[in-house]
């Protein structure tokens, strides 16, 4: 049922000049629902969940938020890097949002803001260039999450951390997740950390991009660490890397691509271990 | 590091290696003064300079501050009208299109032939020495500037996007401040020529209440000992104007900047 999908794509295409980016993208996500993203560089997700979030727009097809076109005020991006203004200190970072958006600085909510992703009060004053990477991500999360929007979309926000901060990081997200009842839309590229951080993980494939196949975590949530070391989680990767691959081999085989594309995405049935449920509209 | 030894990498790193060069400097000019054997009038040696200076200390310090006082407002003209100027380039392509060259010209005018007509407008005084002086510096604030609040970061501009911030609020919250180290690369440059451009001044403003260090050097062509002074006053006033320019810059402007380098 369409109604209840959050963010719905329709016949979603974009291009860069002749360069078919994204093609016929049809995709929905449901309310509160936390799903990853993964594909092969170039597939477009970088670029999808930037028509989402209003920064590019479809060059054909309609994204919808809540059945409405004009959704601004809901969505939160955060990007691949922090982007933090480096004369702010890192309360008036989380603050822009209300200053550009010409409401009055909550400052109360701000600094509760900057404590829900770990930075701590003697650190509030501190310049970027005095903070580490890890730091650096938890106020641009934070400034995110300031407005306290409903929808937030991250670009591979934990890519430049090394692994152990950012399974750290994945899993405080996970927390801000469940008690903000967030919709969240996170691209990665590592399957790991796609599959230990959602309850969905969309895979695409290139050439034009498109959705290939929604898998299913079966996890409970919160997750702890050691999930990463059971054989649920092996075959959750081994099926991820399997639609992958076949993502891969389809980008470079384009006869191939039709048939995935059927095979993988436009009918349950033949779906195997992955879930249309919520993937694709009718 | 304690405090004491950072005194001492202050004085090696900071203050010893220009007290060399002009140590050095020094040997150089006497050596060739005691070697050429030319008369004062043409190549006064350091020590005929220094008794001059000191016979007429009260002079050249008053036409130092008076020079220093055009500068420092041709200065303020070129920061407030550079700065504007560069706002409005900023605001469309035609803009600067259209009104560029003319910035260009302000630069490649030769200012020697403009003062005259400066000097005819506003009439000989402080007031046209300052103009001059703005003049001459006024096209590096204008072209840093630009370039500064052009070059945005990409990523910020992008979260200036996310937030539909209107095109006031992009240019006081992101391009102002990120084009600060262009400004006071600008600044630096304009310093040094704010001084050169009231000296020049001055060549052409000769009013007994305006006897900058310029007018001096004009008058003082036979009083060779006297005029070298003044040329170095006015050389040391360039170098003061810019020490203290940069240092309130980075100090001030700067403080937030990560590709500041320092050891270099």
């Amino acid at each position: 049922m369409s109604d209840a999908f959050e963010i719905q794509i329709e016949n979603v295409s974009k291009n860069f000049g002749d360069q078919p980016i994204l093609g016929d993208v049809n995709f929905g996500i449901r309310k509160g629902e936390f799903l990853s993203i993964v594909g092969p560089s170039g597939c477009g997700k970088s670029t999808l969940l930037r028509m989402i979030a209003g920064l590019e727009q479809p060059t054909t097809g309609k994204i919808k938020i809540n059945r409405k076109a004009n959704h601004k005020q809901q969505i939160a991006f955060v990007f691949q890097e922090a982007n933090l203004l480096p004369w702010l200190n890192a309360f008036e970072n989380v603050a822009l949002p209300f200053r550009i958006t010409k409401q009055v600085v909550d400052a109360h909510l701000v600094a509760e803001t900057l404590e829900l992703v770990g930075i701590e009060k003697q650190d509030f004053k501190k310049l970027p260039k005095q903070l580490s990477g890890g730091m650096k991500m938890r106020v641009s999360i934070a400034r995110a999450l300031v407005l306290r929007p409903k929808i937030l979309l991250l670009d591979e926000p934990f890519a430049a951390l090394d692994d152990l901060l950012r399974t750290q990081l994945d899993q405080e997200l996970v927390k801000i997740w469940g008690r903000d009842q967030l919709t969240v839309l996170f691209v990665t590229h590592n399957i790991s950390e796609a599959i230990f951080i959602s309850q969905k993980v969309a895979v695409m494939q290139t050439g034009p991009g498109r959705i290939r196949q929604t898998i299913d975590i079966p996890f409970a949530i919160p997750r702890e660490n050691q999930i990463k070391t059971t054989t649920d989680f092996a075959k959750c990767f081994a099926t991820v890397s399997a639609a992958l691959e076949g993502a891969a081999t389809s980008a470079r085989d384009p006869r191939k691509t039709d048939q995935t594309q059927n095979d993988g995405t436009r009918s349950p049935a033949n779906s195997g271990g992955a879930s249309n449920s919520i993937g694709e509209l009718p | 590091m304690t405090k004491k030894s950072s005194y001492w990498v202050a004085f090696f790193g900071v203050v010893l290696p220009p007290m060399i060069a002009i140590v050095v400097l020094m040997i150089i000019w006497t050596t060739v003064k005691v070697i050429s054997q030319y008369p004062d009038y043409i190549l006064p040696s350091p020590l005929t300079v220094t008794n001059a200076f000191w016979e007429n200390r009260g002079e050249i310090l008053r036409s130092t501050w008076l020079t220093f006082l055009s500068a420092i407002g041709g200065l303020s003209l070129s920061i407030v009208v550079g700065t504007s100027v560069s706002i409005l380039f900023c605001q469309a392509k035609w803009i600067r299109r259209g009104l560029f060259p003319l910035a260009i010209f302000l630069q490649t005018v030769p200012i020697v032939a403009v003062a005259p007509i400066v000097v005819l407008w506003l009439d000989e005084g402080m007031i046209a020495t300052m103009f001059i002086s703005f003049l001459v510096s006024v096209f590096p604030i204008i072209t840093n500037t630009t370039t500064g609040l052009l070059n945005v970061d990409n990523g910020l501009y992008e979260l200036f996007r996310l937030y539909d911030a209107s095109r006031f609020q992009r240019l006081i919250r992101l391009q102002i401040p990120s084009a600060l180290p262009n400004f006071v690369t600008g600044l630096k440059v304009a310093s040094g020529m704010s001084v050169l451009g009231a000296v020049v001044g001055e060549f052409f403003c000769a009013t007994l209440a305006n006897k900058g260090l310029g007018r001096q050097i004009f008058e003082l062509k036979d009083q060779a000992p006297i005029m070298f002074a003044c040329i170095f006053f006015s050389t040391m006033l360039g170098v003061a104007t810019f020490s203290v320019v940069s240092w309130i810059g980075e100090r001030f402007l700067l403080f937030w900047d990560e590709k500041k380098i320092s050891n270099l």
